[in-house]
């Protein structure tokens, strides 16, 4: 074993756009793949830098909603926002309160400057767009930025914004595995990661997920057997803390997915991967 | 300015392998407040130093009914099965079927390191009269690229933990406003990672959801640990489970700290909430 850390870095401040009994912001999609109206997250610009953002969507129903949700910032605190963080996968989250699934929970290490506004706006599949909540916690104040990795820019694999969805995954049937599915690669180095998996009208299955890095043929595995959770039209995975996800992946490294389905009948499936790069904070 | 370096794990460990079916391991709970018997987790010794572990609770639900239990993970580091208690204490209520269909069940996320050779196991409690069994599932990060980025601990200590009722210590929410802030006790050690268990000892709950904030200080000034926690709890199932445990987080704890809990419900709050604190220390 190597020396361990004998520091560690404190938060002692965090921005949210919820307070006790709501769920954020709501977000209302554009209809038929194409891009709504941005959303001011917090109503104001931010109070301090911040070094990572969490991201959580609950969805007003759980019928046939590929989603594909945008963050904007604009650093100079106005409404003329740059996308950094694309196309996140955010249908078939729960439903608000739900009392079967989690919602879809993301978080990203990337620096995002005092004096931004931060937005979101949303594409879906529907021509009749259902409306979904998006709450938003940013951690700030550092008491040891020393310790921090944090990048500039995420860059989503896999994300089909002309279907709202992402890469076409077959899950193996009756605990089977299927097979490997290329997701894509990053065009620019990286060095977090998160896989999402979206499940279309899913019905009460549970399926298991392996990500990994590799040719098609060889693989690193990223994370294996990672659980997904479905009911009643909605899917969450199973939730992994942010320091597991941390890995190298230089440009151009093959990612892939491959899913197992439980014994009942399987639903469609798809994927994604969202890539941390660059160097924030200095 | 920012760090050059990171860690990233290059393997885990964890005790399921299908997608439908059991998926973790049973563990028989023990009645009437006392702990039942060790079950070994994973069925071998670790091959490789554990850096955090992961753990999900489900499958222990009885409709309509008070269920609340304790769960102590142990470790024998000579790969015996003379368990050494690491993490004390783990908080579920009710938890449901989360290896299947569904997430209600409580996740637990601790830092906490298991040298090479070390056999993982754990045992629970319950005052319910049908104790039955609960299953649990643990992941278990491995093979740091680099440790120097990897703060690690070597105790849990379980803050406000009611081992005689199986349960936690009792808070209130308030009705769509913050309830009064509630001492769970103090720490007994140094301490800079926490989170925290919630159990809604009851055997019905009316609102869908309520949240939590968890904070350290005394009685006139405190600073939040962990900010809106939320639970969700329904009135058909007596449950409780940690939706968003992303929130647990490091912080400096030191040895005399008060924790506290305050509660927020969207509506009446039902009766018996309870919380436990869990605090990483050591080196």
């Amino acid at each position: 074993m190597g020396r361990l850390a004998t520091r560690h870095n404190v938060f002692l401040a965090q921005q949210r756009n919820w307070t006790a009994n709501d769920f954020g912001s709501s977000i209302t999609p554009g209809a038929s793949d194409a891009n709504g109206s941005w959303v001011d997250l917090f109503g104001n610009t931010t109070d301090e830098d911040s070094w990572g953002i969490w991201l959580t969507f609950t969805s007003g129903s759980g019928s046939n909603t590929d989603t594909l949700c945008d963050i904007g910032v604009d650093t100079a605190g106005g409404t003329s926002y740059s996308v950094v963080i694309p196309n996140l996968i955010a249908g078939y989250a729960a439903a608000v309160a739900s009392t079967t699934t989690l919602a879809r929970t993301y978080f990203f290490p990337i620096f995002i400057p005092k004096g931004s506004t931060v937005a979101a706006r949303a594409q879906q599949g529907l021509s009749t767009v259902v409306s979904f909540k998006l709450r938003c916690r940013l951690l700030q104040k550092p008491t040891h930025p020393e310790l921090m990795k944090c990048g500039t820019f995420v860059e989503d694999i896999g994300t089909n914004s002309t279907t709202s969805k992402g890469v076409s995954i077959t899950p193996g049937a009756s605990k089977s595995w299927g097979s490997w599915t290329s997701i894509g690669s990053p065009t620019r180095d990286a060095f977090y990661w998160h896989g999402e998996i979206g499940i279309a009208s899913a019905r009460g299955q549970n399926y298991l997920a392996d990500w990994g890095v590799g040719d098609g043929t060889t693989f690193r595995t990223l994370l294996e057997a990672q659980t997904v959770g479905t009911g009643s039209g909605q899917n969450s995975a199973e939730w992994i803390p942010a320091a597991w996800r941390y890995a190298t992946l230089p440009a151009g490294a093959g990612l892939y997915c491959r899913i197992q389905g439980g014994d009942g009948t399987l639903d469609p499936c798809y994927g994604a991967i969202y890539v941390v790069g660059g160097f924030g904070g200095v | 300015m920012q760090s050059y370096g990171y860690n990233e794990f290059t393997k885990y460990l964890q005790n399921w392998t299908a997608a439908q079916g059991s998926g973790g391991t049973s563990v028989a709970i023990g009645g009437s407040n006392t702990m039942g018997s060790w079950v070994d987790l994973f069925g071998a010794t670790l091959d490789e130093d554990g850096y955090g572990i992961h753990i999900k609770v489900q499958n222990s639900h009885t409709s309509g009914s008070n269920r609340p239990i304790l769960i102590d993970i142990g470790m024998d580091t000579a790969g015996g099965t003379s368990y050494t208690v690491l993490i004390p204490y783990l908080g579920v209520a009710g938890p449901l079927d989360g290896g299947g269909t569904s997430w209600r069940s409580a996740m637990y996320y601790l830092p906490v390191f298991m040298p090479e050779g070390s056999r993982i196991a754990a045992r629970a409690q319950t005052s319910y009269g049908t104790p039955g069994t609960t299953q649990i599932r643990a992941r278990i990060a491995m093979g740091p690229t680099n440790p120097q980025f990897v703060r690690c601990g070597t105790y849990v200590d379980a803050i406000g933990a009611d081992a005689l009722n199986s349960v936690g210590t009792e808070y209130t929410p308030g009705n769509n406003t913050d309830g009064s802030w509630t001492s769970l006790g103090t720490a007994s050690r140094e301490a800079w990672f926490a989170t925290m268990g919630l159990i809604n000892a009851s055997s019905s709950a009316t609102n869908n959801f309520f949240v939590t904030d968890l904070a350290v200080g005394d009685a006139t000034a405190k600073q939040l640990l962990m900010e809106r926690l939320q639970c969700g709890h329904s009135s058909q199932i007596a449950t409780v489970w940690n939706q968003y445990p992303e929130q647990a987080q490091h912080c400096v704890i030191h040895d005399g700290d008060e924790l506290f809990v305050r509660g927020n419900e969207p509506g009446t709050p039902d009766s018996n909430y309870t919380a436990i604190a869990y605090l990483v220390g050591g080196q």
